[in-house]
């Protein structure tokens, strides 16, 4: 069916498009260079622009005297505009590698293409060849914007690329890491190498394992991917490094790292092949750490190897003046995960949480850096205060030791408050003494609530009211409709007839027979006028028998209304009790008469 | 907001460099972050330089979008006194509903008025259709009560806080003009840290007003500070 619909299609297109196929044709010659050296390789190209089905009926290419034709290629591809003016056009490209015989300057004769009886000629061209290869220092200088590999292009013409088959192992993509095994916490380098025997156009794709239940940092991310030939058995190949991370498993066991993959383009003969390469997943052992000599509360993630050292300045100022106890951890392992316990408290010290400066500092291989934690201290009296000793620890993985670091043995000696313009403290009204609030020391303003504006406050509480509103609405209009009278009869009586079915309902549950029976015989009278628009009340039993019987209503149903009707009779014109069986049965029977007249 | 550090403008505040701690704290209100303890530190740092005008405009601030606070009130206070002793008297302009306002105020209040008003409109349209049947009267009826009270609070901070201008004199001393312009004939002048009311402006002048003073006059944009937050 679909061939059928595309067969059709072929067909009718160029009918339907001749009107708008472009009328214009394009006849060019371009080379990639004018100047060359003389064993540098030149591309002739010789474009023809046409309209969808014009085909040129003659090419005549030039002699290329001066030049050895290395190779020939062609192809061709269609351009659609969509537009107010929709335009088919065909482009068809002869490319010609040529080699310069000579130095000096060589002109290339111009191009004849005869198209639909016409003769087009391109210009001719000129090239300067040099003695001197240029293509070496096009190479250095050339490193084309938005490309992350080198153009097939700036190859010499030796090296110029005429494999056709690209095979599994001319493009190799391999992930390493440097251990095997490793305490939870511990860094291993992950990395990712790409090995190449081809030529590589572009990558379009890269995927990286996510490194899940590990804290993972880059230490090599290219912009710009540079490589170095490596012997691999008994091949050569370009190796590219792709990527390299610090990675810093938490979890003990067997830690797995996704496969990594692939989508690039490499170049083949004249032409581009788009390849998939994958590596296989990773293991690694990831081992818990010792539990002997371990401190209670360890921090996970202090492993690595690292110094601490501490200070504090100044050592003697004013009481008013704060005091900056600084601890500084430098050395490799995740340097952002580095955790120093917490200040005890000291009734003679007052200290915010420290202000704490990361700067991670990476070769190739190692991840780390230098961690300074800044506690502003204030001292409550003065004198000589120690400041509270704590204790460093972290796990060094080449020893499998825990190492201490104790932060002890500082001290400051505060003086006396030095008076100044400010106010520090005063006496309030009765005398007693008081001093200013300090600052809220929070050092990050975060995202928390703090309270909604006042048109996202207007919109949310007014949802459901305008809902409402218009609801009410609505109900309002229908009220006005039915007030002056727009509906019909029958709508009213259907209205009538739910009001009375709630009414039954209710007499009912109260036991209220004569209610009860009334409502029935209403709702009955309602009924006939909906269904028959006949009035109940101007009728003989016999007429509505006749009349229900010729309307098709079942005989049971006839008795059931006959004897509903008659029950009313008797309670208006009796007023005499009826039995509680009665109340009923009754009931049930209307309930069956409204369910066969599908009320 | 995002993730906004100002440990550098405390750091300096703590290391008594009062006036590059106010340049800090101002670079981030610039960038229009909105924030009760940013404002407080701001307010702090007037206080510490003697600036008692600014230090009670900020503080009114952080007030607005954190309600009544202990450390608030005992500055403020503060400032009050170091403006006394400088024989400028601050009257008192806040009303009791005001004052009341501030005190229970709590961003959260505005979500919970938010949830009563479409849980009680919902049921309202539940019981239109038919779709609940329960007898709901004392549960909707403490509803109802509920939503007047909180529409009562939401709408008088509304007309306290966005509606009805208020600001603070932060310059040392202003004259206040006729007209909106340096031209006009000086009525009164105010001191640093009095309350105003603001009622319209014109070019760079404010219309302002004292009702405890009869007081009407213009004065200079920059002269004042408005206390206006987006937050209701």
């Amino acid at each position: 069916m679909l061939k059928k619909t595309g067969n059709i299609l072929l067909f009718i297109l160029p009918f339907i498009s001749s009107p708008l196929i472009a009328e214009d044709v394009q006849v060019e010659a371009t080379v990639n260079s004018e100047e060359i050296g003389l064993n540098d390789t030149l591309i002739y190209s010789l474009n023809i622009t046409t309209g969808f089905n014009i085909e040129p009926s003659q090419i005549k290419f030039p002699d290329f005297s001066g030049f050895k034709k290395i190779s020939q290629n062609e192809s061709s591809k269609m351009n659609i505009i969509i537009g107010t003016g929709q335009t088919f056009t065909k482009v068809k490209t002869y490319d010609f590698q040529l080699m310069p015989n000579r130095t000096g300057q060589i002109e290339i004769k111009p191009a004849t293409v005869i198209i639909k009886g016409k003769t087009y000629q391109t210009r001719s061209i000129k090239i300067n060849v040099l003695s001197a290869s240029r293509s070496t220092g096009n190479r250095v200088q050339k490193p084309s914007i938005g490309k992350l590999f080198q153009s097939p292009f700036d190859f010499d013409g030796d090296d110029f690329p005429f494999e056709t088959k690209v095979n599994d192992d001319d493009i190799i993509l391999q992930a390493v890491v440097d251990k095997k095994s490793v305490f939870a916490g511990e860094e291993f380098v992950y990395s990712l190498y790409l090995l190449s025997a081809v030529s590589i156009y572009d990558i379009e794709q890269l995927n990286l394992p996510r490194f899940e239940g590990a804290w993972s940092e880059d230490i090599y991310n290219p912009k710009k991917f540079t490589s170095e030939q490596k012997r691999v058995g008994s091949r050569v190949y370009n190796v590219y490094l792709l990527k390299r991370k610090a990675v810093f498993p938490d979890k003990t066991g067997v830690y797995e790292i996704e496969n990594a993959s692939i989508i690039l383009n490499v170049v083949s003969g004249f032409n581009q092949r788009r390849l998939t390469r994958q590596t296989p997943a990773l293991k690694i052992d990831v081992k818990p750490l010792p539990a002997k000599g371990m401190p209670a509360d360890f921090p996970a993630y202090n492993v690595g190897d690292y110094r601490v050292s501490f200070s504090v300045t100044p050592q003697k100022q004013p009481m008013d003046k704060p005091f900056t106890l600084s601890v500084v951890v430098e050395g490799t392992g995740n340097i952002n995960a580095f955790a120093v316990p917490k200040l005890k408290d000291n009734p003679d010290l007052r200290f915010y949480d420290p202000v704490i400066k990361t700067e991670v500092q990476t070769d190739n291989r190692i991840y780390g850096g230098k961690k300074t934690y800044e506690y502003l201290l204030f001292s409550r009296r003065t004198g000589k205060i120690n400041i509270p000793s704590f204790d460093v620890y972290y796990f060094k993985p080449e020893t499998s030791t825990y190492e201490k670091v104790s932060v002890s043995g500082l001290s400051i000696e505060a003086t006396a408050a030095e008076s100044s313009g400010n106010i520090v403290s005063r006496s309030n009204n009765n005398g007693n003494s008081d001093s200013v609030m300090s600052i809220r020391f929070i050092n990050h303003l975060q995202d928390g609530f703090s309270g909604l504006s006042i048109k996202s406050f207007l919109i949310f509480v007014l949802v459901s009211p305008m809902f409402f509103l218009l609801i009410c609405l609505v109900d309002f209009g229908k009220f006005i409709y039915i007030y002056f009278g727009f509906d019909s009869e029958i709508s009213k009586s259907r209205r009538r007839l739910k009001r009375l079915i709630v009414e039954i309902d209710r007499m009912y549950n109260k036991q209220d027979k004569d209610g009860l029976i009334k409502n029935i015989y209403q709702a009955l009278c309602e009924m006939f006028v909906i269904k028959y628009n006949v009035n109940l009340n101007g009728m003989t039993r016999e007429n509505l028998k006749e009349m229900m019987s010729a309307r098709g209503i079942k005989e049971e149903v006839i008795k059931d209304i006959e004897e509903i009707l008659d029950t009313y009779e008797f309670v208006k014109f009796s007023s005499s009790n009826i039995l509680q069986p009665d109340i009923y049965r009754l009931f049930n029977k209307f309930r069956e008469i409204i369910r066969e007249f599908g009320e | 907001m995002g993730f906004v550090d100002i440990s550098e403008a405390n750091k300096a505040i703590l290391s008594s460099d009062y006036r590059g701690a106010i340049e800090k704290y101002r670079s981030i209100v610039e960038k229009g972050v909105e924030d009760k303890d940013l404002y407080y530190n701001l307010a702090t740092s007037y206080l510490y330089m003697g600036e008692y005008g600014s230090a009670i405009f900020w503080y009114k601030k952080s007030e607005l979008l954190s309600g009544s606070s202990d450390d608030i009130s005992r500055n403020m206070r503060f400032a009050i006194q170091g403006l006394e002793e400088q024989g400028i008297v601050i009257p008192s302009d806040d009303s009791l509903i005001y004052k009341f306002i501030l005190k229970i105020y709590s961003p959260y209040l505005t979500i919970i008025y938010i949830v009563l008003v479409n849980l009680l409109f919902i049921i309202l349209i539940l019981k239109r259709f038919s779709l609940i049947k329960r007898d709901m009267k004392v549960f909707t009826n403490i509803l109802i009560l509920l939503v007047f009270l909180f529409s009562v609070y939401s709408g008088l901070r509304i007309f306290y806080v966005h509606v009805q201008k208020r600001g603070v004199i932060i310059v040392k001393s202003v004259e206040v003009k006729e007209g909106p312009s340096d031209a006009y004939k000086t009525v009164s002048q105010l001191s640093e840290g009095m309350r105003i009311r603001v009622k319209e402006k014109y070019g760079e002048f404010l219309l302002i007003e004292i009702p405890q003073k009869n007081l009407r006059g213009w004065i200079p944009e920059n002269s004042a500070g408005i206390l206006k937050v987006s937050k209701i």
